[in-house]
């Protein structure tokens, strides 16, 4: 596991706004035609700084570029695949332009319009209710209306710095070629990983992942199970169930406890103390909160566990932070105690795993996984000539 | 609202649970009893677990846990009869509009 906290940019929930919901020019909403609290469009500009004249210039690549990449994990791409995006913050900030930003989509040619706001929003599974529907109910007329921004990006609400979240490229699990991690017949997928976050790649790291456990599965040997260990292990899940509510503790209090602690103990800027300091009180709720959790139903059941692995990935999170001595933009990582950012002796994962009760850290190459198409293929052989043959599973 | 008795299911058949509706500081699902025809489909595809079938055959789920929604409206999309269920986003969280403004020349 290597740390994977970024600023929060979006959330479903709590006090952010419906995401997809707010004006804004990335995925689903590129590339929407902003403008600033004046009315005054915000230019476009190629990978080059040419600032663009139509709304058509906006979906094509630059002179000489063959294609452009955007959207999910894609916020800095290489130069290479760089793609026409607004002028940066800090430069319209400096040409005068105010905020509240907005997407204002009638400055588009219909047919665009359409595409974001009638196919975009409206077909795509988590906005089409929350969204296109709610905010048509609310009046919303794309025609005539512009949709405010908050913050100054694609967020879907004005996050604080200590505000974290699990998304984006930093960190993840640590896993092998298969998607398989340290604990064997255990696979990862999804935003879980690192370098990875979005719908594609979950289902296509889903359909890897599951193709392998599933091979896996058919070369092994089921082991007889010992009653004794189905026995106890009810015992630890039900648990909750048993516990007496008046003198207990809810899943929603230690819930608020975790978060506020990773707020003051690993926020925007990190050190060893306050990450030590950190580790102390999870260290503390979990040996004074979790026995006493309790859950009236099987629905509390579900939330007291789901609040249990929140203190696992809390703690594994500060272990993580502890283990890199140096900051990092790319990993949005910032230390006050280790304020030298990117040192070439640390471009490397830093990968931490459990040893009975010991952290054990290692090192491993940025590019411990070779080279990727010769990798893959090697692995994929029958896959692939399965696949060739149109008759894959 | 009084505790509810549900009973478990499978293995568990013999076992009774309380469930109280836990109270939150915003309603996001609404149900219009005139239009909805008790059939719980809302109540199976929610994810989070919030929506539980009423006492009395053929009407309206319970919003159990309302503080737990997270606005994907899948139960809007789900269910059978237009207008039988609505999520509302509390205030907060009602992004701005404002009419276009004239582009600059
Ligand atoms: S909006 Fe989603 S989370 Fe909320 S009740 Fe409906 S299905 Fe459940
Ligand atoms: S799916 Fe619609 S009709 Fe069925 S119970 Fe839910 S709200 Fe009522």
């Amino acid at each position: 596991m290597m740390e994977k906290t970024v600023r929060a940019e979006f959330s479903a929930a709590g006090r952010s706004f419906p995401p997809y919901g707010t004006g804004n020019n990335h995925n689903t909403w590129y590339a929407a035609t902003m403008v600033d609290a004046r009315g005054v469009e915000i230019p476009y500009a190629d990978r080059d700084g040419r600032e663009l004249r139509t709304v058509s210039e906006r979906y094509y690549p630059a002179p000489g570029q063959k294609f452009f990449l955007k959207g999910g994990v894609i916020d800095n791409p290489k130069y290479e695949y760089r793609g026409p995006e607004t002028l940066p913050f800090d430069e319209l900030i400096r040409r005068g332009y105010q905020l509240p930003f907005y997407a204002d989509l009638s400055r588009m040619p219909e047919s665009e319009r359409k595409v974001i706001w009638g196919m975009m929003v409206g077909e795509e599974a988590k906005t089409k209710v929350p969204v296109y529907q709610n905010y048509t109910e609310r009046g919303f007329d794309p025609d005539r209306h512009m949709l405010q921004s908050y913050g100054t990006g694609w967020q879907s609400a004005s996050f604080l710095e200590q505000e974290r979240q699990f998304f984006g490229a930093p960190g993840g699990l640590m896993h092998d070629w298969d998607l398989k991690t340290n604990i064997d017949g255990i696979y990862a997928c999804g935003d879980q990983l690192y370098a990875s976050d979005c719908a594609g790649a979950a289902c296509a790291t889903g359909y890897y992942a599951g193709r392998k456990a599933a091979d896996y599965a058919e070369g092994v040997e089921l082991c007889q199970c010992s009653q004794e260990d189905i026995r106890a292990e009810k015992e630890r899940l039900y648990a909750p169930l048993s516990r007496d509510e008046k003198s207990g503790i809810s899943w929603k209090e230690l819930n608020k406890a975790i978060s506020k602690a990773m707020q003051n103990y690993c926020g925007g800027v990190k050190c060893d103390s306050l990450l030590l300091e950190g580790l102390d009180l999870l260290k503390k709720y979990e040996e004074e909160a979790v026995p006493v959790l309790y859950a009236a139903n099987p629905h509390e059941l579900m939330r007291v566990h789901e609040v249990m692995d929140i203190l696992t990935v809390a703690r594994l999170v500060l272990q993580a932070s502890l283990a890199r001595k140096s900051s990092s933009e790319p990993l949005c990582f910032m230390r006050s105690d280790y304020p030298e950012t990117d040192p070439p002796r640390d471009r490397k994962y830093i990968v931490i795993r459990q040893e009975d009760e010991s952290v054990v850290v290692r090192q491993v190459p940025l590019d411990f996984f070779g080279d990727l198409e010769e990798e893959y293929e090697k692995r994929n052989r029958d896959y692939m000539e399965r696949e060739a043959a149109g008759n894959g599973r | 609202m009084e505790d509810r008795k549900i009973q478990g299911m499978g293995e568990d058949s013999g076992t009774e649970y309380s469930v109280r509706q836990s109270p939150a500081s915003l309603n996001p699902i609404c149900f219009d009893p005139d239009i909805c025809i008790g059939c719980n489909r809302c109540v199976q595809v929610c994810q989070c677990d919030i929506l539980f079938p009423a006492e009395r055959k053929g009407e309206p789920p319970v919003v159990m846990y309302p503080g737990e929604c997270y606005y994907c409206g899948a139960c809007v999309m789900e269910c059978p009869g237009k207008g039988a269920i609505s999520l509302r986003h509390p205030l907060m969280n009602q992004a701005k509009f404002v009419p276009a403004a004239r582009p600059k020349a």
